[in-house]
């Protein structure tokens, strides 16, 4: 029977139909019983997340522009729509009969909806019952440098970037085709810098790093019929940070800092837009505003973009960075909201987090903004950090008073017409492995929960500022998966069981089956999130190895426990200067820096102008 | 335009998105709106509702650029997903009524998508009894979500039953306007209809 005719009935009792028939624009929809290689990318979360993911986006391009082999894509299904068994999106066909399924760990809690689609797609979850028949299921992505809860699931793991990673695991496929499964999964790990792991050969793994080729960047890809989260044009300008805050995980596992050429960017954005029709497109890293040649990109683009009405936004800024010329550019088109992350209140938390940024930066920068017009500016910040006491919620609390009182005075003295509303979001500091925060402990929920409240307190007598914060329990979850060892599969496994699926969700996050079921294994999840290590002991996810010299992540963490009021504010980071962080000389790799480069000189008169006309409307509206 | 295929999974806001991207890849000169959001000055016509086809959807363009119909026509069909085909392009006044104000009624062809579950002439005889009485009661929710029951029997035009199908014409845009798939729902509730809209129809039932 045709997919239309199984699947009708279904389709049309659930939400959201769109997402179960593929066919969207830019998709590749290769034949299935031509290809070589059958792979298909898997995604343990909606649809309208998982199509937006760039890294999805970069492999799917690459494997289907090999001709032998093809890419699908699934995601995981929402529960009012139950297929049986479950599919590929564009071929229709059953995961089952792909040679390859890899799936993408984004964050911790989606495991166990990695288990459900599994068991959905009629494929046992657990590596030990797979047979011969079985597809080769792999998983990449952040969460894959910490293997071990998901050690039990999947056969092999892919460490670090995938670009080459992931043609290689086809190749291999490709070549052990008709080999006994264990072979196969032998031959994938097989060598010291295959960057991939399996817990059925175990041993060292060491990451993998790609260049950022213009031939690897993704220039098309599928739309989504729908709108989804970060529905625009995505333009990845660099990986890696150079600043390495201490709680970071990215800006630690992705190093060294790689940029993109600047007219690269801007080829690519234009083939970008051209191709999938957005009418926005995002200039993407971990830390764009130190992409030093990014004023002159947006310029140049201007020149195309400003008359087809295509806007840019960029990621949450740096406040060392900001720079009131690139805020102007990024709103020539479209207004959009900006966002700075100080990510601690007080100055000496800031230090301990190595976030290089002063009090009067941070004041700086949101008054700049509220003086040219942004009337609405977003905060980020972060709390339970190791260290914090309730002085640093006090200066939190000072801080956004100041900055409120500063723009009253502004507002008077300048006639302006908005008063300035600040929205400030809360994540709870979870310690993650590969930082010099890995040995911490998390902050105890009821400290937490003292620490919000009093800051709730404070500020409600503050106009104009509003806090919105996450839930503290997937909070503690994330920190125990995190840092978890192999005895977490059996959690994993005891939550699947119990029917936990699309748990980041928060109509399908119930908190007591994860505690509940944590009881039964004996497994004291207030004690796994709260454990300090000893800096000399050995971490369960030492076996990979991402670079960093275990030296330099003790003294980073040493240093971060020695702040006081003397302390430096600003150190030398990796983004002026070498600081011997190990990567670069174990993997005889270096920093990539992208050439200085100018816009023409037409794209700077047309910057002028803007401005110009800008002035004038501010003026206009007094 | 037809929306036909896959693209009757889509709900009208899907439509126009992919509508809207659709254009943006094409070289067409679209028109703009001004202010801090500049949108393409584009309307889409009449909602189509999810799961429903169409043959006579409508669309009004803005351009910069007074170009050949068939320039328009050959750049759409660049670029439209498959299912959305451009029947006609016609060049219409600035001045000329919105989509809104001159569409008053719609044809639908209705059928019986699994003929095993429900047949043909129960379908008749169902449709008969609900269309012959004298009152049509649909309840609708109002936009503070109470339930509201209106009679909807005035929106309710000429109908036949022709090659194992129900022709309708019912009320839309302006007045009381009534989905095919909610008359649908009250004649067989829980039975899967291929609804088609066939054509659009002015005040006096001229075709568009």
């Amino acid at each position: 029977m045709c997919f239309f005719q199984k699947y009708n009935s279904s389709l049309h009792k659930c939400f959201k139909p769109y997402q179960y028939v593929g066919g969207e624009f830019l998709s590749y929809n290769k034949c299935f019983d031509d290809a070589k290689v059958r792979f298909a990318m898997a995604f343990p979360d909606k649809y309208e997340i998982g199509i937006s993911n760039l890294g999805v986006r970069i492999l799917y391009e690459l494997i289907n522009k090999e001709h032998n082999y093809m890419c699908d894509r699934v995601y995981a299904p929402e529960t009012d729509f139950i297929p049986e068994p479950l599919y590929a999106l564009e071929s229709k066909r059953a995961l089952k009969d792909f040679d390859v399924i890899g799936f993408s760990l984004q964050y911790e809690m989606s495991y166990p909806t990695v288990l459900k689609m599994l068991d959905m797609a009629g494929i046992p979850f657990k590596n030990s019952d797979r047979c011969e028949n079985d597809p080769i299921i792999i998983a990449g992505g952040p969460c894959a440098f910490n293997p071990l809860p998901m050690a039990d699931f999947v056969d092999v793991f892919l460490i670090g970037d995938g670009e080459d990673s992931i043609l290689e695991v086809c190749k291999i496929i490709e070549q052990t085709k008709g080999l006994p499964r264990q072979e196969k999964i032998r031959r994938l790990c097989e060598g010291e810098n295959s960057g991939r792991w399996s817990a059925s050969i175990g041993g060292r793994v060491v990451k993998r790093i790609a260049q950022l080729k213009k031939e690897t960047a993704a220039t098309s890809y599928p739309i989504p019929f729908s709108s989804s989260v970060q529905d625009r044009a995505v333009v990845e300008i660099r990986r890696g940070c150079g600043r390495m805050c201490r709680f970071c995980q990215p800006g630690h596992v992705t190093l060294p800092v790689r940029e993109r050429d600047a007219q690269e960017i801007i080829d690519i954005s234009k083939e970008l837009v051209e191709n999938t029709g957005y009418d926005e497109y995002s200039l993407l890293s971990l830390s764009s505003n130190d992409y030093a040649n990014i004023n002159e990109v947006i310029k140049e683009l201007a020149l195309d973009f400003n008359e087809k009405k295509v806007s840019v936004t960029l990621p949450s800024q740096r406040i060392d960075g900001f720079n009131l010329e690139l805020a102007n550019l990024v709103q020539s088109v479209r207004k959009s909201t900006m966002t700075l992350a100080p990510e601690a209140g007080s100055q000496r938390l800031r230090d301990v987090i190595k976030k290089n940024i002063t009090q009067d930066q941070i004041l700086d920068a949101v008054l700049t903004l509220y003086e040219n017009g942004w009337s609405r500016v977003k905060l980020y910040f972060i709390c339970g950090l190791p260290t914090e006491t309730v002085e640093d919620m006090e200066e939190m609390a000072n801080l956004l008073s100041s900055i409120r009182y500063r723009s009253k005075l502004l507002k008077k003295e300048k006639d302006l017409k908005h008063s300035l509303d600040l929205t400030c979001t809360l994540s709870i500091f979870v310690p993650k492995p590969f930082t010099p925060f890995q040995w911490c402990s998390q902050m105890s929920l009821d400290g937490v929960k003292a620490h919000i409240d009093y800051l709730m307190e404070r500020v409600s007598r503050i106009k104009g500022v509003k806090i919105n914060y996450s839930d503290k329990y997937l909070s503690l979850l994330e920190a125990v998966l995190t840092r978890g060892d192999s005895n977490l599969c059996k959690y994993i496994e005891a939550l699947y069981k119990k029917g936990v699926y699309l748990a980041s969700w928060g109509e399908h996050f119930n908190k007591n089956v994860w505690f509940d079921t944590a009881k039964k294994l004996n497994i004291d999840l207030e004690a796994l999130a709260q454990k300090s290590y000893d800096t000399n002991s050995v971490l369960p996810w030492d076996f990979v190895d991402v670079g960093l010299s275990k030296e330099w992540l003790q003294n980073e963490y040493n240093s971060a426990f020695c702040v006081d009021e003397n302390s430096e504010h600003v150190v030398p980071t990796c983004q002026t200067q070498c600081v011997n962080c190990g990567v670069c000389s174990h993997f005889n790799v270096k920093k990539v820096m992208a050439k200085p480069y100018i816009a023409s000189e037409k794209a700077q008169i047309l910057a002028k102008q803007k401005r110009h006309i800008e002035d004038l409307n501010q003026k206009d509206v007094k | 335009m037809t929306k036909v295929g896959i693209l009757r999974y889509f709900s009208h806001l899907d439509w126009q998105n992919t509508f809207l991207k659709a254009l943006g890849r094409s070289n067409l000169k679209v028109a703009f709106s001004y202010g801090y959001n500049p949108k393409m000055k584009v309307s889409m016509g009449v909602a189509l509702p999810l799961f429903s086809e169409s043959l006579c959807e409508l669309v009004d363009i803005y351009l910069w650029e007074n170009i050949d119909e068939a320039i328009v026509k050959s750049e759409l069909e660049k670029v439209l997903p498959r299912g959305a085909e451009v029947l006609s392009v016609e060049k219409i006044d600035k001045t000329a009524l919105s989509i809104e104000d001159s569409v008053y009624w719609a044809e639908y062809k209705i059928s019986i998508f699994d003929k095993t579950l429900y047949d043909f002439e129960k379908f008749v005889y169902n449709t008969n009894k609900v269309l012959d009485s004298d009152e049509i009661l649909i309840e609708k929710k109002t936009k503070k979500g109470l339930t509201k029951t209106i009679d909807v029997k005035s929106s309710i035009g000429k109908y036949e039953f022709k090659d194992e199908s129900l022709f309708i014409v019912l009320k839309t845009g302006k007045g009381v306007p009534l989905r095919a798939d909610a008359l649908m729902n009250l004649i067989a509730p829980d039975v899967i209809f291929d609804i088609t809209r066939t054509k659009f129809l002015t005040e006096s039932l001229h075709e568009l």
